[in-house]
């Protein structure tokens, strides 16, 4: 009954091989399948962008985790995973990774808070496909609970940790509520299209948007809810926005120090927040001497970027110590498992000889004396059992001396010909 | 009873330092368990300093106005007062080492003109005048707290201009919440000190027979309500905020701290305390 699992993430492989491994949700039902019949009991799927893995219990002890391996080629029969492209993992090992992965202290960018809601999913998909048994029911509660722990009790998913985020959060330090801000953003390519739909979680109200080719800006305001205003007419509306994000592909300055001036002057005095995330840049650097804007570039937000980044990385000891913590609370109840049939076999032998001999004296009592002698011979029973079933209950809890553990267990079945019992 | 109270003062101090040093410790480190501790710290700070304060006004049978130690008792606990309510309220956890820096600063004062023996004119045991010297002083809590989140605000807009992330980017709130808290500070400390005013020009000529309206605290009370109105009515007219508003309630605040010291320096006054 152990623990086994595999991992082929950012860290093992190029995004090639990430992508070509990637299964979708036939895949993970074919390879379920795959799985029951021939090498788990029970077991769990995660694919990612960044992370296929498989866990499970393996129905025997010769089973390993280039197993599941070859179990993946299956449903990938096309692609070529060498030994270095995946992590191999055993019980412990096995389940601290699911941990470290469901608190993205694994993650590419750490504290990744997306990835909880992936790793519960996925466990959402084994229970509908019939492969969440006991362990791995326990295992998901085990794994929801600390990632919720990491969140709440540490920093590790605070703060921005991109450049169109880390410009919400600096427009976050200046407006209190941007529900009754206006917002311009200057191009519909991918930071464009990323920086809108941020502003628009935010609940910004009037969100513009405008680019060189007008198909892709309306489809963009579209999706945001906002509306599109062309490249030639917007600097004649610059007055009215709050908030300018640009990020185009121009070689050029397509906002100069005079077009702000002019539009602070119509503001009168009202500050206006400009955040060029363009490379090469949007905007004349020179703004940013106009008393009320607030300019930053690329390489200023970079500076929270990679703050934060440092502050979630000084805060994966405390989350790896939260991880042993749930660990150990998973491995005490696990190590238990195979302790605990002995124990009930234990205690049901004694039961029967106390039942037997009972039964052999009824006869001689009335009912009133036999029920003291019951009550007297069952608490004898417990008395003499409780020191060796609480000791061994003990050796396995703790998951330090588990072996010796499985040998007194093995002892007590020889002694007392449990497993004859068991048969 | 008096070296009772002078240990209470005392004690005080001790906790209201270590309240700030828990908000400073907050401030400057990223750590929950701070969260917890300095709340705990700053609602016992105020429990103590009430208690200390009710115990006082018992052992003297009047309100602790009369003097300087009673006053500064008075503001420091005010100002702990105030923050605690406007955390509370707002959920803004991140000023807290600012202000509370004005709470000890008072307290320490209080500590140092520690006096219990002396006359108190019966003037100042009239219920009125002891409202007018609590109102005037609420209101110069509330301009300190004014000051307080002005100061905040200009440091954050710096840094904010000035693109540089450190901790007070982090830990401040953002600069629309600052001027709010900075103009509803000084507005509540407006009213009150009109109150205190309107209290005192009604009630100060009958007490006080060398009453002169050309008394340099009255005057210069007076210049002090005249800025803020000025700034107020400036507010109304809807084209004040920002920078400007801040920069105004700051040469505001250092116009009432100047009045002060400078009103304390003419001899004579009717209107001084023991």
């Amino acid at each position: 009954m152990n623990i086994i699992g595999l991992s082929v993430n950012h860290n093992t492989c190029d995004l090639n091989l990430r992508e070509a491994v990637y299964l979708n949700d036939e895949d993970k039902e074919k390879l379920i399948n795959h799985l029951k019949d021939n090498l788990l009991t029970e077991g769990l799927i995660i694919s990612t962008c960044n992370r296929t893995e498989v866990y499970g219990i393996a129905v025997s002890d010769d089973i390993t985790p280039h197993d599941l391996r070859n179990a993946l080629l299956f449903v990938k029969p096309e692609i070529e995973l060498k030994e270095e492209n995946y992590l191999p993992f055993f019980l412990c090992s096995a389940v601290k990774h699911l941990l470290d992965v469901a608190t993205g202290i694994d993650s590419l960018i750490v504290g990744d808070n997306q990835i909880l809601g992936q790793v519960k999913d996925a466990f959402l998909f084994s229970e509908k496909n019939g492969f969440l048994k006991s362990i791995f029911h326990r295992l998901q509660l085990v794994t929801l609970k600390t990632g919720k722990r990491a969140i709440v009790e540490t920093m590790i998913g605070q703060g921005a940790v991109s450049i169109s985020y880390a410009a919400i959060k600096v427009i976050g330090k200046i407006f209190n509520n941007l529900e009754s801000k206006k917002a311009l953003v200057i191009g519909a390519g991918e930071t464009g299209e990323l920086a809108a739909i941020h502003l628009h979680d935010k609940n910004v109200e009037g969100l513009t948007i405008t680019n060189r080719t007008a198909e892709k800006g309306e489809e963009l305001a579209k999706k945001v809810g906002g509306k599109f205003i062309s490249l030639n007419e917007f600097k004649y509306e610059l007055h009215n926005f709050d908030i300018v994000i640009s990020a185009t592909s121009a070689s050029d300055y397509i906002l100069h120090f005079e077009d702000f001036k002019k539009a602070l002057k119509k503001r009168r005095g009202n500050p206006v927040v400009v955040m060029d995330i363009a490379i090469p840049r949007d905007i004349e650097p020179s703004v940013q001497n106009i008393d009320g804007v607030f300019y930053h570039d690329i390489d200023s937000l970079k500076v929270i970027v990679e703050q934060n980044l440092e502050m979630r990385k000084q805060e994966v000891p405390k989350v790896k110590s939260i991880i042993e913590e749930e660990a150990a609370s998973f491995f005490a109840w696990y190590n238990t498992l195979e302790i605990l049939p002995t124990i009930k076999l234990f205690r049901e032998f004694f039961e029967e000889i106390r039942e037997d001999e009972i039964n052999k004296i009824s006869h001689k009592f009335d009912e009133h004396q036999l029920e003291k002698i019951d009550q007297m011979t069952k608490r004898l029973i417990g008395r003499v059992l409780h020191n060796p079933t609480f000791h061994l209950r003990s050796l396995s809890e703790n998951g330090v001396d588990y072996e010796k553990a499985a040998e007194y267990s093995q002892i007590i079945r020889e002694l007392f010909k449990l497993e004859d019992k068991e048969e | 009873m008096n070296q009772t109270l002078n240990i209470l003062n005392f004690s005080l101090l001790g906790i209201y330092f270590i309240t700030f040093y828990s908000y400073f410790l907050d401030f400057k480190r990223d750590d929950v368990k701070f969260f917890v501790v300095k709340r705990v710290l700053l609602f016992l700070s105020i429990i103590l300093s009430l208690a200390f304060l009710i115990l006082l006004a018992v052992e003297l049978g009047h309100l602790p106005v009369t003097n300087k130690f009673e006053i500064f008792s008075l503001i420091s606990f005010s100002v702990i007062f105030t923050y605690f309510l406007l955390e509370l309220l707002t959920d803004i956890r991140g000023t807290g080492f600012f202000v509370l820096g004005i709470g000890l600063f008072f307290q320490i004062l209080s500590v140092i003109f520690f006096k219990m023996e002396y006359q108190v004119p019966d003037t100042l045991r009239n219920f009125p005048l002891s409202s007018h010297v609590v109102t005037a002083i609420l209101s110069y809590t509330g301009f300190s707290i004014s000051g307080a989140y002005g100061i905040m605000y200009i440091i954050l807009f710096k840094k904010l201009k000035q693109s540089r992330f450190d901790i007070f980017f982090r830990k401040l709130p953002n600069l629309e919440i600052l001027e709010k808290l900075a103009f509803v500070s000084a507005l509540i400390g407006f009213v009150l000190l009109s109150f205190s005013i309107i209290v005192g020009f009604i009630w100060l000529p009958r007490i006080f027979s060398d009453f002169s309206y050309f008394d340099p605290k009255l005057v210069s009370t007076l210049i002090v309500w005249l800025f803020y109105g000025v700034t107020f009515f400036k507010k109304s007219l809807g084209n004040l905020y920002g920078k400007k508003l801040i920069y105004l309630l700051l040469a505001n605040f250092m116009i009432a701290v100047v009045a002060v010291i400078v009103s304390g320096l003419f001899p004579g006054s009717f209107h001084t305390f023991g």
